[in-house]
């Protein structure tokens, strides 16, 4: 039984290092497939320090993954939508055994699984700067739809002036400074 | 002839207690959901409750 070596060198190991190096969570969940030996089997949770352990008295996890060999099976999934690495569920290691001194095995298929690439902000930019007939001055503003941005003007590039708040459409936002004919 | 009978008895069993093989998850498969009670508090738990993670399963049983 290696339990006492995943909850060791698995869930023990990513709890203290706040998940994966690229920063994905891991939980460890112990199923129980044997309710006929209830106070030895609490022993046993007990001993090892399991987190969360589920009862499966009907086997189906044993339906879904195969059989058990001394009843053991260890299994991981990626449960993480839009990794570029792996489906979601997508099972990535399913075996009765594996090499209790190598848990480093399993956190390498573990660690295997990439985070969701955040979008690039769109970076906000100015366009189409004119001057209209009366002295005022028209602009562009291109940006994230929906997000504000505050326009501000500066004559020494130390002190600054507010000229607009604008919120960015798709089709991009125009503003007009009428304040240019006077000042 | 005791063994014969042993062995479809086993194999009778087998197949009453597990699909056929090729019925299990293999890797690169994709996990079904799987409904679960928290041995603790009785609550029910879902594989698909813990999206977002990696899930390191550990089907035992002690005897």
């Amino acid at each position: 039984m290696l339990s006492p070596v995943v909850e060791k060198d698995i869930n023990e190991y990513y709890k203290a290092r706040n998940g994966t190096p690229a920063g994905v969570q891991v939980v460890v969940i112990a199923i129980n497939t044997d309710l006929t030996s209830q106070s030895r089997t609490d022993s046993f949770i007990q001993s090892v320090g399991f987190d969360l352990v589920l009862d499966d008295p009907e086997w189906r996890s044993y339906a879904q993954f195969g059989p058990g060999n001394s009843a053991s099976r260890y299994v991981i999934i990626n449960g993480l939508a839009d990794s570029p690495s792996h489906k979601q569920w997508e099972v990535l290691f399913n075996q009765v055994y594996f090499q209790p001194r190598q848990p480093e095995v399993l956190r390498a298929i573990t660690e295997t699984v990439k985070p969701p690439v955040a979008a690039e902000p769109v970076r906000p930019a100015l366009g189409r700067v004119r001057r209209a007939e009366s002295g005022a001055v028209e602009f562009a503003l291109s940006g994230e739809p929906g997000r504000r941005y505050h326009v501000e003007f500066s004559t020494d590039l130390r002190s600054w002036t507010r000229v607009a708040t604008l919120t960015a459409t798709a089709e991009g936002t125009t503003h007009r400074d009428d304040r240019a004919v006077r000042e | 002839m005791r063994i014969f009978t042993l062995s479809l008895l086993l194999l009778a069993f087998g197949q009453a207690a597990f699909p056929a093989r090729a019925a299990f998850v293999h890797v690169g498969e994709v996990a079904a959901d799987l409904t679960l009670k928290k041995r603790k508090t009785g609550e029910t738990v879902s594989l698909r409750d813990f999206a977002g993670k990696v899930i390191f399963l550990d089907l035992f049983a002690y005897w």
